[in-house]
């Protein structure tokens, strides 16, 4: 694997919150990960792992709605954190 | 809801071949780029110590010499000097893309997987440039303007695309509010003449191949004539 994907530090916050269910977005380049990732977690933690199946272009595009799912944890592959600014 | 952003970065050390640093070469000043996944960039930077380099970190951004897909205009890179080329390091040409809609200058991409580089210039985004500038005079002309508003948090930015209105009082614009942007479901509003895009800027551009109407982005349609003058 080219990419260090962190899970020791995603395992670690989800176990420290006792998050209960979680959602992992991955941008294209990232999504053949999938099944690695929501298998490690599951191994190693009670929470249940959900996938968002659509876009991650950035840390710009997070899903919406994610409350009617009671999701506690968001995780985003793939990009850091983003300063908001008005206009472009 | 907590959240939670993984870089997931590149875990090699990423170095320059002698093809790159021969291309590079021929410039003197370099302004260095990269994802949040490359930029583990020490070699490099070592790699290129007879070279001016030029280091910025854009608005958007949370670390020095990261670029996004966003950072179009020339002012959001925060170059404290011009340089005479950009080196941006990762795979994929959406970020590159980025440097040559900001910029006149050549842009060398360097692929450290693939472990080889290109040398874009502006004339590879001459078709999006060249619909892009019509959609700007067709801005102008068009009477009555749709503005798509993302409700997305990041990309959200209907207060400032008031400002429009306030700038061109002769128009009557038409506010659309979606999730993602669709060309089919625009479409259906044939009475709007021109569309002004608030959500990604890339949408405006790269994506313009797969539809029809004309749509610009809101900053180039606040400033409309001297966006013109300058493609």
């Amino acid at each position: 694997m080219e990419y260090d994907l962190e899970l020791d530090k995603l395992i670690q916050r989800i176990k420290e919150k006792n998050h209960k269910r979680i959602i992992i977005q991955l941008p294209d380049g990232l999504k053949r990960q999938t099944q690695n990732i929501v298998n490690e977690i599951k191994e190693k933690t009670n929470a249940e792992v959900l996938v968002w199946m659509n876009s991650c272009y950035g840390a710009c595009d997070i899903p919406l709605g994610l409350s009617q799912l009671n999701i506690d944890l968001f995780a985003q592959f793939g990009h850091n954190r983003f300063i908001r600014k008005e206009g472009w | 809801m907590d959240t939670i952003f993984i870089d997931a970065k590149y875990n090699k050390e990423i170095k320059l071949d002698e093809s790159a640093l021969k291309t590079l070469n021929k410039y003197k000043k370099i302004a260095l780029f990269s994802s949040i996944q490359f930029i583990k960039l020490d070699t490099v930077i070592n790699q290129l110590k007879s070279h001016k380099l030029i280091s910025s970190k854009p608005d958007r951004t949370n670390a020095q010499y990261q670029l996004l897909g966003c950072d179009i205009f020339h002012e959001n890179l925060k170059l404290p000097e011009e340089p005479d080329a950009f080196l941006y390091i990762g795979d994929g040409l959406f970020h590159p893309r980025a440097l040559l809609l900001a910029s006149n200058k050549p842009v060398i991409q360097f692929d450290p997987i693939a472990n080889n580089h290109k040398v874009l210039a502006r004339k590879d985004i001459k078709d999006i440039l060249n619909r892009y500038k019509s959609s700007l005079m067709k801005f102008l002309s068009s009477r009555y303007i749709g503005i798509f508003i993302t409700v997305k948090p990041g990309q959200q930015q209907f207060l400032f695309s008031k400002k429009l209105e306030k700038k061109y009082k002769d128009k009557d614009f038409y506010y659309f509010v979606g999730n993602n942007f669709d060309p089919s479901s625009i479409e259906n509003y044939s009475f709007i003449q021109s569309w002004v895009n608030t959500a990604c800027p890339r949408i405006s551009l790269d994506d313009s191949v797969n539809y029809s109407f004309p749509m610009v982005n809101i900053n180039d349609a606040l400033e409309a004539e001297e966006v013109l003058k300058k493609l």
